[in-house]
């Protein structure tokens, strides 16, 4: 869009002073060669009249270029056959200027073939370099002037239109993917669940027979149904957050602390600052980020204490303001090949499959809520650990 | 509670360690880059058309500087001479009788020429002014330049050798018609600057006047200044007609009733022009007081000539000084003083 706006505008810049200039320097040239000839008619009759000494009447050729009305011109100069100046009695205030920078035109006198005198009349062209100068910088007003409403009425208009989109499917995204979610965990609560439960109870009532064996196969039986419930259970608490529609973000984020704390054994210190409610969109992707950083620092970074942030910020802005969320460790930090593949460089176990997804996911949704995402080092001096900062606009 | 630290060590954008969920700042550098070069590159080629559009326009070649010139050779048995339109009557009248005293009447005692020279044809061309006069000297082109002036400082450079001739009287002429025979100089002024337009006894007035070089303007103005400033407003507002040689304005003089100009006394008495010769209050213009000086407005006459053509024009130089040439010139008007010939 740039390029052809600065294309456009120099065209209109250029183009009308550049034609102008052009159109006024032929004009001249043309007047100059005209005039050139018309001197040379005159003198044709003088060397007609006089044709050994027409070259000093100096006082009769003004005359007569007076008469012609040709003692206007800025230069004249005359040369006869020999190369000697002409000279013609000017009046006073008609003396020609020779200058370098004149337009000259030219013409010859010749009688019977041979070339007797030739006659320039120069055309200053310093005038018409002015008014050039002063057109261009006309236009170029009006080009800048234009430039300006081309690249910034529509660039305003399609930024604006283009905010608008990527807050819409933002929010359409992420809004299908916890209805999707709900759903799946809905049916995995109601069919395998239940399921799964039912035939609990049956091999618990065959449990009570009487072959020898029984027992302990059933017994195994089981336990491996307990483990399949309990992974029911777990996924479906992974794929919806029912504490954000019931604590609202800030007390998920509260409760998603203590869990973390009691089940990783990290120090997790929660600071949420946020007196209102945020679209379920922004909601649902801030406590997803929180929830997977949280997750990297207990699986990656050898941390022993973390925290979370949430903060408004830029309440009076005139798009509403941001939330800032942030979550911070003093682990072993960032690597630039790990941090690429999500991998922390002090990590023995094998490569999490998972991990490589956690921060593209956590990029992928800032992205589509129109946000920033900042990783840095933690604080400190010299600084450890990792930081992950995101900022969503609220609008 | 660990706060997250300013993003002064964020890496750069290349690793993809920093989104803003548009573009990464090296991509937008590289961009901007891009449209500045752009924009540039059709500059350039802008300003390129232009210089090319105005090249193509270019007029013809200047004037080269002037060559300086070779003396033209003299014409075998001819005397060429040409200048100031002033001295033409004067030049006529002597060369008329230089070739009487030719070698067929080189035994007649009234003649200043010596016998035996072989005299050469004298041929006296049409007025080219004193400027032109002493150019064609100088080039060769004529033998004798004809001047009614002092030489200019720049015409002294030229090497050429002023001989003078005598002298003619700067009068005003009117035409016959005018009635009035005399006229002061604040009248002179008031109808030169245009305050009056008529003659005191009322019949109008027509001035005429000369180019600004001519030499008879210089010569009556050295006498009365005051009448330059209103020659020169007369050019500039276009009041007054302007001649630009003696013959025109002699013609115009006779044709133009009421018609008034300054004119050569030689020329009036050597043609017998029919012109009034107006005098002063008391000063009548005519030889005698060209001679005891109470008439003043008057004017040098000479030629100029090359030194290497000193030679060929010495009869006719001679004769110029001799006492018969006085007398035929002051029977025209003019002043000649004898035996000036270098």
């Amino acid at each position: 869009m740039l390029p052809l706006v600065i294309g456009c505008a120099l065209v209109v810049a250029a183009a009308a002073p550049v034609a102008s200039h052009v159109q006024r320097r032929r004009a001249l040239l043309r007047a100059a060669r005209d005039d050139a000839e018309r001197v040379a008619v005159v003198l044709r009759g003088e060397i007609d009249q006089h044709p050994r000494l027409w070259r000093y009447d100096g006082v009769k050729l003004a005359e007569r270029l007076a008469e012609e009305g040709l003692l206007q011109v800025p230069a004249l100069v005359l040369r006869d056959d020999r190369g000697a100046e002409v000279e013609v009695a000017w009046p006073r205030a008609a003396q020609p200027r020779r200058e370098a920078d004149l337009l000259w035109g030219a013409a010859r006198v010749s009688v019977d073939g041979a070339i007797l005198a030739t006659v320039w009349v120069g055309q200053e062209v310093r005038p018409l370099w002015r008014e050039t100068a002063w057109l261009a910088a006309g236009f170029a007003a009006l080009a800048a002037v234009l430039g300006a409403v081309l690249y910034l009425l529509p660039m305003r208009v399609i930024r604006a239109a283009e905010g608008r989109i990527r807050g819409l499917m933002g929010r359409l995204l992420l809004t299908l993917q916890e209805e999707d979610r709900r759903r799946i965990a809905r049916e995995l609560h109601d069919g395998v669940g239940q399921a799964l439960t039912a035939a609990r109870l049956q091999i618990l009532a065959l449990s009570r027979t009487t072959e020898p064996n029984r027992e302990a196969r059933l017994r195994g039986v089981l336990e491996h149904l307990d483990q399949a419930i309990e992974e029911v259970r777990r996924a479906t608490r992974q794929l919806s957050v029912p504490a954000l529609g019931e604590l609202g973000l800030a007390g998920a984020l509260r409760r998603l602390c203590e869990t973390f704390a009691a089940a990783s054994g990290l120090e997790v210190d929660c600071d949420v600052d946020l007196d209102l409610r945020l679209p379920s969109a922004l909601e649902t992707a801030c406590y997803r980020i929180a929830q997977e950083c949280l997750t990297n620092t207990a699986r990656h970074a050898g941390a022993r204490r973390a925290a979370v942030r949430l903060l408004r910020v830029t309440a009076d802005g005139p798009d509403g303001g941001a939330v800032e969320l942030s979550i911070c460790d003093d682990g072993v930090g960032w690597s630039r090949a790990a941090a690429s593949a999500g991998v922390s460089p002090a990590a023995t176990s094998p490569v999490d499959p998972d991990a490589g997804h956690g921060l593209a996911g956590i990029r992928d949704r800032v992205e589509l809520l129109g946000g920033t995402l900042t990783l840095s080092a933690g604080p400190g001096t010299p600084p450890r650990g990792a930081c992950v900062t995101v900022r969503l606009p609220l609008q | 509670m660990p706060r997250p630290p300013d993003t002064a060590q964020i890496p750069p954008c290349g690793a993809d360690f920093s989104c803003r969920g548009r573009l990464c700042y090296a991509r937008d550098l590289v961009d901007r880059w891009w449209n500045v070069t752009l924009g540039c590159g059709v500059v350039a080629r802008c300003l390129a058309g232009l210089v090319v559009l105005s090249a193509a326009c270019d007029g013809d070649a200047p004037p080269p500087p002037p060559t300086a010139v070779r003396p033209g050779a003299p014409e075998p048995g001819v005397l060429r001479l040409a200048g100031t339109g002033a001295m033409t009557p004067l030049i006529a009248r002597l060369s008329a009788a230089f070739a009487a005293c030719g070698p067929a009447h080189a035994a007649h005692p009234r003649c200043g020429c010596p016998p035996a020279a072989a005299a050469p044809r004298v041929v006296v061309e049409d007025s080219i002014g004193s400027a032109g006069g002493v150019r064609a000297a100088s080039d060769g082109a004529v033998d004798l330049g004809l001047i009614s002036r002092p030489l200019r400082p720049a015409e002294r450079l030229l090497g050429l050798v002023h001989v003078p001739v005598g002298w003619d009287a700067v009068v005003l002429a009117a035409h016959p018609g005018v009635s009035v025979g005399s006229l002061s100089m604040p009248q002179i002024y008031d109808l030169y600057a245009g305050r009056r337009r008529e003659f005191p006894d009322g019949s109008p007035a027509v001035v005429l006047l000369r180019d600004r070089g001519e030499s008879a303007n210089n010569a009556f103005e050295a006498t009365w200044p005051a009448l330059e400033q209103a020659r020169e407003s007369a050019y500039r507002t276009h009041r007054l007609r302007v001649l630009y040689h003696d013959s025109a304005m002699a013609e115009a003089l006779v044709s133009t009733p009421g018609a008034i100009g300054v004119f050569s006394l030689g020329a009036v008495l050597t043609y017998g022009l029919p012109l009034k010769v107006l005098s002063l209050p008391g000063v009548q213009p005519s030889l005698s007081s060209l001679r005891d000086g109470t008439w003043p407005a008057r004017r040098a006459l000479g030629f100029v000539v090359r030194p290497d053509r000193l030679a060929r024009a010495r009869p006719f130089l001679d004769f110029v000084a001799s006492a018969e040439a006085a007398e035929l010139a002051a029977a025209g008007g003019y002043w000649l003083e004898p035996g000036r010939a270098p």
